[in-house]
C-alpha cells in the first residue's frame, strides 16, 4: 500500500514541491521548510515555560507584542536534547490550524541557507516501514551530493499543538 | 429533524427577543425582524411545516408594512406581533397543528390593520397612483442577466458606498426639515442619488438605476426651483432611500450566499409615485397644459429606457394627483434618530487591535531602552528631559489607542427605557426610569455581554422591588416608583448601579433560608450586607419560597456569573422598606487587567488583583495539616487550603518552606485558596494576550508581556481552584513532583467553613 502510494506520487511530488526552501540542521540531519511558510528567523531568547504542556513545547516568547509558542524540533522528533548556543535559532512559521492561521516558533540547531530545489530533484519520502514516520515529510530534496528532508510544517508543528490540545481535552 | 426543529425554535426565540427590544420609531430592529422572518419562512417550508410557513409569511408581510410605515409602529401593534410570535412558538411545539392559535393569529393581524387604518384618514380612492407603494414586491421571474455579480469587488464597493450615501441622504433630509429651502442641503441630497445612479448603471443594476434616476429627476426640479421641497418630496426621498437600502442589502446577501438569493424587486410602484409627484408639480406650475401630456413628455425626456418596466402614464386625473397626500396621521417617517456628532470613520477591528498591540510594544520598548544600564548611566539633563517628553507622548498614545475601543453605554441604557415601560405595563406597577451617566464609556466587546445581566437586574428591580401603586400609597411613598440606572467610572472601574425605591430585601427571610439550607449556622454572626449578597448564590435563585416572600433573587446567580466572566463584581445593598441598590463593578476594558506580579523560582506569574483578598507570610501556628497531608492556613478564623504554585506548575521554587514564602489569599466563585509563591514583585496593569495556539491550559488564563519584554503567564484562578479540587480525588498526578508533602487540599474542611465569610 505504502509502495503503491509512493509510486503513484513519484511524478506529482516533484512538480508540486519545486521551489525555495529554507534549510536548517538538527544534529547531522539537514531539513528544509517551504520558504513561504517562514515568517522570520530570530535568535534564541528567554522562553517562558508554560505548565502542563508536552516536553517539546518549550513555552512562549514575545514576538513584537505577540505571544507565540515555541517548540523544540529536536525533542519533537525524539532526538537527544542539546544545549542552546549562539547558532541556535527560532524559525517562526505560520501554519494552518483549526482556529485559523497561527504563528509558531521552531527551535533548530542552526539555519543554513535558502535553496531553490527543482521538481526533478525531489523524491517521495522513503518507506521506513511505518507510515507515522514519514507522514510529516513532503519529500527528499537532492542538492548536489546532499539530501534535505523537506518538512510539511503544517503537519510537524500543527500536530504538536493539536496533540497537546487533545491531551488537555 | 430534531435539529431543524431546534433551529426553527431558536429563530422564533430570536424574533421574540427582537420584538421585546423594539421601540416605536426604531425601525432598525424591525429590519432585523424582517430578515429573521424571511429565514423562518424558508426553513418552515424546507421542514414540511406548511401552517407555520403560512403564518410566518403573513407575519412577514405585516412587518414589511410596518417598515413602510403603512402601519403604526405603535406599542399596541408590537404587542400584537409579540403575541403572534408566541402563537408560532406554540404551533411549533404542537407540531404544526394548532387551529385555535391560527385563529388568534389572524385576529391579531386583523386588529393591527384596523388599528392603523383608523389612525389614518381614508385616502381618496382615485389617488391610487400617488400613494406610496407597499414596499417593493419581488418579481417571480428572475432577471435576464446577473452579470453585475461578476465583479465582486466592484459590487461590494458599490453596496458599501450606497449604504453610506443613503445614510447621508437621510441625515440631510432631516436637516432639510429644519432648514427648508437650503440649496446646499438639497445639493447634498441630489449628489448621492446621482452617484448611485451612475455606478448602478455601470454595474447594470437596472432597478436601482431607474429608481435613483427618477428620484434624481425629481430633485433636479427642486434644485431648479421648478417645485418646492415640501413634505411630499421629503417623504418620497425617504421611502426611496429605504427601498434602495433594501435592494443594496439584498445584493449583499446575494454576494455572500449566492446568486439565488438575489431578488428582482419590482420598483415600478415607486417610480410611478415619484413621477406622479413630479407631474403634479408641473400641473401646479402650468395649469394650461394637460397633466398627462406633461408627464409623458417628462418621461420621454428622461432616459429611462434602461428600465425593465415600462412606465405607464398616470391615469389619475390632475385633481386627484395634486390632492395632498393624506399621510399625516401616520407616525414619523423612519428617520434615524442618531444625530451625528463630529465626523466618524469605520475602522477594521483587526487594524485597531494591531494599533493597540503596537503601542503596547512601544511602551515596553521605551522602558527597556530607559532601563538599559548604559543609557541610564548617562547623566545628561537633556536626555532626561527628552525621556520625560517621550514618556508623556507614549502614554498619551496608549490612552488614545485604548479609547478607540470604548463606546458610550448610552445605547445599552436606552434599551432599558422600553423594558421598564413594558414591565410596568405588564405588572400594573408604575415606575419611572432615571438614567445618569449614559456618556460613560465601556469596552466595545463588553457591551453585548453586559446587556443580559442588566436586563435581568432591571427586571428584578421593577418586578420585585417596586411595589404596587396602592401599596406605595399606603406606605406614604409616591405612586410612581423610581428606578435609577447610573453609570460612572471610579478607580479604574466602571460602575453601574441600579437603584429602586421599593421594598428592599427581606434580610431576615434570607437568613432563615440560609440556615435552612445549611449555608450558615444559627450561631453565626453574619452582617445584613453579607446576608443580602446571598441572593447571588446559585440555588438561592430558584427557591420559589424566598422569591414569594422576599420578592427577590430570581436567577441572580446568572447575573453574578456573567459579571464575573467579565472580571467584574456584583453587590447589593438594601434597606427594608426603602429599596435596594445593585452595583455592578466592571473593569474598563477587557484587554487590560490589574494584576499583582508574583515570582516562583525564575518564573513570574500575574494574579488578577480583583480576586485577591490579602497576602501575608504565614507563621507556624496558623499552618495546619489535615490528615497529615492536606495543607491549610488559618486565615481570619477560616481554614483556607494551600495551593503550592511551584508544585502545580512544576517549577523549581526558591523555598519549599511555607513559612519563608508568601501566600496570596484569593477568592474565586466563592471558594478561597491560599496561593503559595516566593515573592511579590509588584502591581502592574497588563495587557492580556492569548498564548498563540496553546489554549485551555489548567490554571493559565493567558499571557502578557512584562516590563522587560518577557512573557508572563496570567493565572486562571477558577481553573486553579477546580484543578486543585480534582487533585484531591486523584492525587497520583502530582506525586512525581519533588516535594513529598503532597498538596491535597482539605476540601471537606473548606466546605464546612462558612461560605459567606470574608
Amino acid at each position: 500500500m505504502a509502495a503503491e502510494v509512493a509510486e503513484k506520487s513519484v511524478d506529482s511530488v516533484g512538480g508540486d514541491l519545486a521551489g525555495k526552501y529554507l534549510t536548517f540542521n538538527l544534529g547531522s540531519e539537514e531539513y528544509g521548510v517551504d520558504i513561504m511558510k517562514v515568517r522570520e528567523i530570530i535568535g534564541v531568547m528567554e522562553i517562558t515555560a508554560v505548565p502542563h504542556t508536552p516536553e517539546y513545547i518549550k513555552g512562549v516568547i514575545n514576538l513584537r507584542g505577540r505571544v507565540i509558542p515555541v517548540l523544540d524540533l529536536r525533542l519533537s522528533f525524539g532526538l537527544e536534547p542539546r544545549e542552546y548556543d549562539d547558532r541556535t535559532c527560532i524559525i517562526v512559521v505560520e501554519v494552518v490550524s483549526g482556529n485559523g492561521n497561527i504563528m509558531i516558533g521552531m527551535l533548530v540547531d542552526s539555519v543554513s541557507e535558502v535553496l531553490n530545489i527543482e521538481g526533478d530533484n525531489i523524491e517521495p519520502p522513503p518507506d521506513f516501514g511505518t507510515a507515522a514516520e514519514t507522514e510529516s515529510i513532503l519529500g527528499m530534496g537532492k542538492v548536489k551530493e546532499e539530501v534535505k528532508i523537506l518538512l510539511d510544517v503544517d503537519r510537524v508543528v500543527g500536530r504538536g499543538v493539536m496533540e497537546h490540545l487533545e491531551q488537555v481535552q | 429533524m430534531a435539529e431543524k426543529m431546534a433551529l426553527i425554535e431558536k429563530m422564533l426565540d430570536d424574533m421574540a427577543l427582537k420584538i421585546m427590544m423594539v421601540e416605536p420609531g426604531d425601525l432598525s430592529v424591525v429590519g432585523e425582524l424582517v430578515t429573521l422572518v424571511e429565514a423562518l419562512v424558508e426553513k418552515a417550508g424546507a421542514n414540511g411545516m406548511p401552517v407555520l410557513q403560512r403564518l410566518a409569511r403573513s407575519f412577514g408581510e405585516v412587518v414589511n408594512r410596518l417598515v413602510m410605515t403603512e402601519l403604526d409602529d405603535s406599542q399596541e401593534n408590537f404587542d400584537l406581533l409579540g403575541q403572534n410570535i408566541s402563537v408560532m412558538q406554540e404551533l411549533c411545539r404542537k407540531g404544526d397543528n394548532d387551529p385555535e392559535g391560527e385563529k388568534t393569529f389572524t385576529t391579531n393581524l386583523a386588529a393591527m390593520q384596523v388599528g392603523s387604518k383608523s389612525s389614518e384618514p381614508t385616502p381618496a380612492p382615485s389617488a391610487a397612483s400617488a400613494e406610496p407603494p407597499d414596499g417593493p414586491t419581488v418579481l417571480s421571474e428572475p432577471p435576464e442577466s446577473l452579470d453585475f455579480m461578476e465583479d465582486m469587488d466592484l459590487l461590494n464597493g458599490f453596496i458599501e458606498e450606497t449604504l453610506e450615501h443613503l445614510e447621508s441622504i437621510e441625515v440631510n433630509v432631516l436637516e432639510l426639515e429644519d432648514n427648508p429651502g437650503d440649496l446646499e442641503i438639497i445639493n447634498n441630497i441630489f449628489r448621492p442619488f446621482h452617484t448611485i445612479k451612475g455606478v448602478s448603471g455601470f454595474l447594470n443594476l437596472t432597478n436601482v438605476q431607474t429608481l435613483a434616476h427618477s428620484t434624481e429627476n425629481l430633485l433636479d426640479d427642486v434644485r431648479n426651483n421648478k417645485r418646492a421641497m415640501d413634505s411630499e418630496v421629503i417623504e418620497v426621498v425617504l421611502k426611496v432611500g429605504d427601498c434602495l437600502k433594501l435592494m443594496a442589502e439584498n445584493l449583499r446577501t446575494a454576494m455572500d450566499e449566492g446568486v439565488e438569493q438575489y431578488k428582482n424587486y419590482d420598483i415600478s410602484g415607486y417610480v410611478n409615485w415619484v413621477k406622479s409627484i413630479q407631474g403634479q408639480a408641473e400641473v401646479s406650475s402650468d395649469t394650461v397644459a394637460a397633466p398627462e401630456t406633461t408627464v409623458v413628455s417628462k418621461t420621454a425626456k428622461a432616459p429611462v429606457s434602461a428600465a425593465p418596466q415600462a412606465v405607464p402614464p398616470p391615469t389619475a386625473p390632475a385633481a386627484a394627483v395634486s390632492a395632498p397626500k393624506p399621510k399625516t396621521g401616520n407616525g414619523p417617517a423612519p428617520a434615524p434618530k442618531k444625530a451625528r456628532v463630529g465626523a466618524t470613520i469605520k475602522v477594521d477591528v483587526d487594524k485597531l487591535d494591531g494599533l493597540v498591540n503596537a503601542v503596547g510594544e512601544l511602551v515596553i520598548m521605551q522602558t527597556m531602552v530607559r532601563e538599559n544600564a548604559l543609557v541610564s548611566s548617562i547623566a545628561d539633563p537633556k536626555l532626561n528631559k527628552d525621556f520625560g517628553q517621550l514618556f508623556r507622548i507614549t502614554t498619551e498614545l496608549q490612552k488614545t489607542a485604548m479609547s478607540m475601543r470604548m463606546v458610550p453605554i448610552r445605547q445599552t441604557f436606552q434599551k432599558m427605557i422600553r423594558l421598564v415601560r413594558d414591565l410596568s405595563k405588564k405588572t400594573g406597577k408604575q415606575a419611572n426610569l432615571v438614567m445618569e451617566g449614559e456618556e460613560t464609556e465601556i469596552d466595545r466587546n463588553m457591551v453585548d455581554s453586559i446587556y443580559d445581566p442588566l436586563v435581568h437586574m432591571m427586571r428584578n428591580s421593577v418586578d420585585h422591588g417596586v411595589q404596587m401603586p396602592d401599596e406605595r400609597e399606603r406606605l406614604g411613598k409616591p405612586i410612581f416608583g423610581t428606578v435609577s440606572l447610573r453609570a460612572y467610572q471610579k478607580g479604574g472601574y466602571m460602575v453601574i448601579e441600579i437603584e429602586d425605591d421599593g421594598q428592599g430585601l427581606n434580610t431576615q427571610k434570607i437568613r432563615r433560608k440560609a440556615i435552612e439550607r445549611g449555608i450558615i449556622q444559627e450561631s453565626d454572626n453574619v452582617s445584613d450586607h453579607d446576608l443580602n449578597n446571598l441572593v447571588f448564590m446559585a440555588g438561592f435563585s430558584t427557591a420559589d419560597k424566598i422569591t414569594d416572600v422576599s420578592g427577590r433573587g430570581v436567577g441572580m446567580d446568572v447575573v453574578k456569573k456573567a459579571v464575573e466572566k467579565l472580571r467584574g463584581k456584583v453587590d447589593v445593598a438594601s434597606e427594608p422598606g426603602k429599596g435596594s441598590i445593585f452595583t455592578i463593578r466592571l473593569p474598563l476594558t477587557l484587554a487590560i487587567i490589574d494584576g499583582i506580579i508574583v515570582r516562583v523560582g525564575t518564573e513570574r506569574y500575574i494574579i488578577p488583583t480583583i480576586a485577591i483578598r490579602e497576602s501575608f507570610r504565614p507563621t507556624p501556628d496558623c499552618y495546619k495539616t489535615v490528615r497529615g497531608k492536606g495543607e491549610a492556613l488559618m486565615v481570619r478564623g477560616n481554614l483556607v487550603s494551600v495551593v503550592r504554585l511551584y508544585q502545580f506548575f512544576n517549577v523549581k521554587p526558591s523555598t519549599k518552606d511555607i513559612c519563608e514564602s508568601i501566600v496570596v489569599v484569593v477568592d474565586s466563585e466563592g471558594k478561597q485558596r491560599a496561593i503559595m509563591v516566593d515573592e511579590l514583585l509588584g502591581k502592574q496593569e497588563v495587557v492580556i494576550k492569548n498564548l498563540g495556539g496553546l489554549s485551555d491550559i489548567d490554571g493559565v488564563a493567558g499571557g502578557t508581556i512584562l516590563g522587560d519584554g518577557r512573557v508572563g503567564l496570567i493565572l486562571d484562578l477558577a481553573g486553579l481552584v477546580m484543578a486543585q479540587t480534582t487533585c484531591d480525588v486523584d492525587n497520583t498526578e502530582i506525586v512525581e513532583s519533588a516535594d513529598n508533602k503532597r498538596d491535597a487540599a482539605g476540601t471537606d474542611e473548606q466546605q464546612a467553613a462558612p461560605a459567606v465569610a470574608g
